[in-house]
């Protein structure tokens, strides 16, 4: 339900990189986004589709790049994925961790012409 | 056709906002707490009770995130020394407050003549967990009808927090809340934030909740 505001943050970006690169055209975005947020990306290709009208970024395809959960083992500075829910590190078996990976939501690139 | 590189974060802008909010909260030393919760979690009751305890010698303002009632907004005024209602319906985040919201709230409330400002969110685990409002502390309150696996469900809102707060313990003899596992899988998260276990039904609690935050403010 958020990703109204989200688009338009992304469409705001993707239209200022365009004008700073001199480009007429934007035909693909690369979007990557974490496991840990919330942000669906239909949702956003939905929105997308709308708001990019007759604007350089129109037609453009969203390419989503998902990012996995990634923790770092207070314990022993192991940095896994984790395999099920119950966040414990693979190697020693600890479960006090912290994040490091999975909240990103950033664009990564376009291609222009 | 050529690649041009970004790496630029979406949430850059509403960043940039928060960092503006919490500028004007500082500039009025006013301390600005982020509440978040699910639906009936009792995040007005627990604002309730905390004006309650701070109201003797601060001034409180609250900020009420709805999607469309004012129901919440009501229960406060008269109590509050500041009231804004925030509908999020009609907005285009409907699910969580975000930054440009707190800063058009803090044009209809005079910050000088107040010292804490209780926001309350959009009853939600996930969505306002990835905006930052330009709060000083983000607050979690939990309740033991809604079972001890939330931290396992909604990882996010919980290693971010600032301080987690336990409602509705009169309910423990009634309820599968196990308070140990709940506060272990959080502190695996988030090892040094503080639990407040407490009944904003009974008020068995709440003095300690109130005595922390009353040490979080700034000294001015």
């Amino acid at each position: 339900m958020h990703e109204y505001g989200i688009t338009e943050s992304l469409l705001r970006i993707v239209e200022d990189s365009a004008k700073e690169a001199g480009a007429t055209r934007v035909t693909v975005i690369r979007v990557v986004v974490g496991a840990l947020t919330g942000f669906v990306p239909d949702s956003i290709q939905f929105y997308f589709e709308t708001m990019s009208k007759n604007t350089v970024a129109e037609g453009a395809t969203l390419e989503f790049e998902g990012m996995p959960v990634r923790l770092r083992c207070r314990t022993c500075s192991e940095i896994f994925e984790p395999e099920t829910r119950e966040w414990a590190c693979l190697k020693c078996g600890s479960a006090e961790i912290d994040i490091e990976g999975g909240r990103e939501l950033y664009i990564k690139e376009m291609e222009v012409s | 056709m050529r690649k041009i590189e970004i790496v630029q974060g979406i949430l850059d802008a509403n960043d940039a906002t928060a960092e503006g909010n919490r500028a004007a909260f500082d500039a009025h030393g006013c301390l600005a707490v982020n509440i978040m919760a699910s639906p009936g979690a009792g995040k007005t009751s627990f604002i309730l009770r905390t004006i309650e305890g701070l109201k003797q010698d601060l001034r409180i303002g609250v900020i009420e995130g709805d999607m469309v009632s004012t129901v919440d907004a009501e229960k406060v005024q008269g109590i509050a020394d500041a009231v804004v209602q925030i509908n999020t319906r009609g907005m285009p985040e409907s699910c969580a407050l975000v930054a440009d919201m707190i800063q058009v709230a803090l044009e209809r409330i005079d910050m000088d003549s107040l010292d804490v400002v209780l926001i309350e969110n959009v009853g939600n685990l996930l969505c306002p967990a990835e905006f930052r409002l330009g709060e000083h502390l983000r607050v979690v309150v939990s309740s033991t009808p809604e079972g001890d696996d939330k931290p396992l469900k909604y990882p996010l809102i919980f290693a971010d927090a600032d301080a987690i707060i336990i409602n509705k313990t009169d309910l423990l003899p009634y309820v599968d809340f196990d308070i140990e596992r709940f506060t272990r899988s959080i502190r695996n998260l988030n090892a040094a934030v503080p639990f407040f276990p407490l009944s904003c039904k009974t008020g068995e609690g709440v003095a300690e909740w109130v005595s922390w935050l009353r040490s979080r403010r700034p000294t001015k």
